[in-house]
């Protein structure tokens, strides 16, 4: 098997008596696009969260990319190469929408183990700086509004902006939190294409989408998260058409959560 | 012409200048999301420690004013190291009593302070012009450090510490700097003051400097450099151009703040901008660090702010709410 980009090894985040994450092992391969499905509560969010490191896990090992990565803070694994979205929109309203993916690569150099915070930037990095800021922009659509401040976007827009932010310094992981909700139809279908022909270049994402008929025909494999478990995982469709996995889906038989 | 205005109002300049630099410590704080109000702290220690070099052992000017700074750069960075957890109104709390306590100090070591009734007859070894200098060259530097990706970084910092990390930046190591520069800057403008008015007393470097110096931020504005500048300059002029009204002063002076804080919570800066924007049609948001201050008072790390409801949406599937304190 090829060598995974990113493992969990029983990871585990309780807070107080809440099991919102509970004991996860799982493996993504290299350059394929991973979905995560649940209901409400499952842990999908905090399980992102811990492998952003935004919070500190109970238990468990996570490994990026041949790195372990489970005690480390969220900046060095962002030098790492992960990159991640947030569930609400989350942009630097006083910046432009040019400014708010630049942030993101502000701490990009040559060299590799260049990721470090510095004073100084060389003329060739900062090119490469602005180079990957217009080629992000480019990537979602988002060239002619640059010079547009957040609050006069349409959310869809806002959203757009966080994963060319995202995406800007070319990470390796890229973690999704339901990017597309509260989208229209048609701005979801675009996404969804921007998500395929990132997997086509070779980039990893785990998406958490609620839409399954996104995540049905976009993701090369899915997770089913139930109570902070992992309860199915396998091809998508018939994955989703097992009946323990409707079951948990749809919260019929649990409602009121954890 | 210009020279007898010059002459008559140079002690209010020179207090405009000194303001001005402890008015760009405070707000490069601010502005960072770092709510510091120990300036008023390393403007004591740096000014006493000039004052004492200068006067006891016969130092020059620069190299007195410098140990001050390095001074303040030290004990600056150990505090940023003991309150680095604390957040908001908390470390302000605490950054008050730092420079109560800086304070005491002050009061109670008479060898060096002078005591309770302070130094007199400290030599006044600069002029306005070279303190003027100083402030263009700081200002200059703060130019430099807003904008780029500096600038960009600080933006962050301020209004979402969780979001800076998961960009990269090492909010911790930031802090740190922020502090120390701060600092730095504070007992710049104390050092000057020290050799600019011949004495120096405990009393001065208390709490009613840091409500002049927040006076000045507020009413200057945060969202620029030059809002401290504009700041130091009314909040210094303010009780003469006030002298008719006599005991009403003060009165009139807190109504003031209350209306800038109500109706121009970005200061002059805020309204430059607006003016600005209407006149181009587009209207750039400006920062406002007080808010943002306010909206953000945990303790700890920020990890725990209050989530934003996803905004309703047509095309979404309906389910139920999610619960409001995940950090996502
Ligand atoms: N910071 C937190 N403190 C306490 N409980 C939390 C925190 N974050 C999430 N939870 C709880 O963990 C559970 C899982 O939440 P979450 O990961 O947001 O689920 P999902 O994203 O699948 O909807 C929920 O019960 C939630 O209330
Ligand atoms: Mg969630």
């Amino acid at each position: 098997m090829a060598e995974s980009m990113l493992s969990l090894d029983d990871v585990k985040v309780h807070f107080g008596g809440v099991r919102a994450v509970d004991g996860i092992s799982i493996a993504l391969e290299p350059g394929k696009l991973y979905g995560i499905v649940g209901p409400n509560g499952s842990g999908k969010t905090t399980l992102i969260n811990a492998i952003s490191r935004l919070v500190p896990l109970t238990d468990g090992t996570i490994t990026f990319d041949g790195t372990v990565v489970s005690r480390m803070r969220p900046f060095q694994v962002s030098r790492e190469g992960l990159a991640r979205t947030f569930q609400a929109v989350r942009l630097l309203p006083t910046l432009t929408v040019r400014d708010n993916v630049r942030v993101a690569v502000d701490r990009m150099r040559d060299g590799d183990g260049g990721r470090r915070g510095r004073w100084r930037r060389t003329p060739a990095e900062r090119n490469r700086a602005e180079n990957a800021t217009d080629v992000a922009l480019e990537r979602l659509h988002l060239t002619q509004l640059a010079g547009e401040y957040p609050e006069n976007l349409p959310f869809g827009t806002q959203r757009r902006v966080e994963i060319a932010r995202a995406i800007a310094n070319r990470p390796k992981l890229l973690l999704l939190d339901e990017p597309i909700a509260g989208m229209n139809r048609e701005e979801r279908t675009e996404i969804a294409e921007i998500m395929k022909s990132l997997r086509d270049d070779g980039l990893t994402q785990l998406l958490i989408e609620h839409d399954l008929r996104i995540v049905l025909s976009a993701c090369d494999h899915i997770f089913v998260m139930n109570f902070g478990k992992c309860v199915a995982d396998g091809p998508p469709r018939e994955t989703a058409a097992r009946p323990e996995v409707q079951e948990a889906y749809l919260g019929r038989k649990h409602d009121g959560g954890a | 012409m210009l020279s007898d205005w010059f002459s008559d109002n140079e002690t209010l300049i020179q207090a405009a200048l000194a303001g001005a630099l402890l008015a760009y410590s405070f707000q490069i704080a601010l502005r960072a999301g770092v709510f510091t109000l120990g300036g008023v702290g390393f403007w004591a220690i740096g000014g006493y420690t000039t004052a004492y070099l200068v006067t006891e052992r016969e130092w020059a000017t620069v190299p007195a004013i410098g140990v001050g700074l390095l001074l303040s750069a030290v004990i600056g960075l150990g505090l940023a190291l003991v309150l680095g957890r604390l957040r908001a109104l908390y470390l302000a709390m605490a950054t008050v009593a730092f420079v109560l306590l800086v304070q005491i100090v002050a009061i109670n070591w008479e060898d060096v302070t002078g005591g309770a009734g302070g130094l007199f007859g400290i030599p006044v070894t600069v002029s306005t012009t070279q303190v003027f200098l100083v402030v263009l060259v700081v200002s200059i530097a703060l130019v430099f450090f807003e904008r780029g990706a500096r600038g960009r970084t600080i933006e962050a910092m301020r209004l979402d510490e969780q979001l800076a990390q998961s960009v990269g930046i090492d909010v911790v190591r930031e802090r740190h700097l922020i502090f120390v520069l701060s600092s730095v800057l504070a007992a710049l403008s104390g050092g000057i003051s020290a050799v600019m008015f011949n004495t120096l007393a405990p009393e001065q470097a208390g709490f009613h400097l840091i409500t002049d110096t927040l006076m000045m931020v507020v009413i200057g504005g945060a969202a620029a450099w030059w809002g401290a500048l504009v700041g130091a300059i009314i909040v210094t002029w303010l009780p003469e151009l006030l002298r008719f009204a006599e005991d009403y002063r003060q009165i009139i002076e807190a109504a003031i703040v209350v209306l800038v804080i109500v109706y121009a919570p970005e200061g002059i800066v805020g309204l430059v901008r607006r003016v600005r924007g209407l006149l181009s049609g587009r209207r750039p948001p400006t920062a406002t660090p007080f808010a943002d201050i306010a909206a953000a008072t945990s303790p700890d790390r920020g990890h725990s702010q209050p989530e934003a409801e996803l905004p309703p949406a047509a095309g979404r599937d309906p389910r139920p709410a999610t619960q409001a304190r995940n950090p996502d």
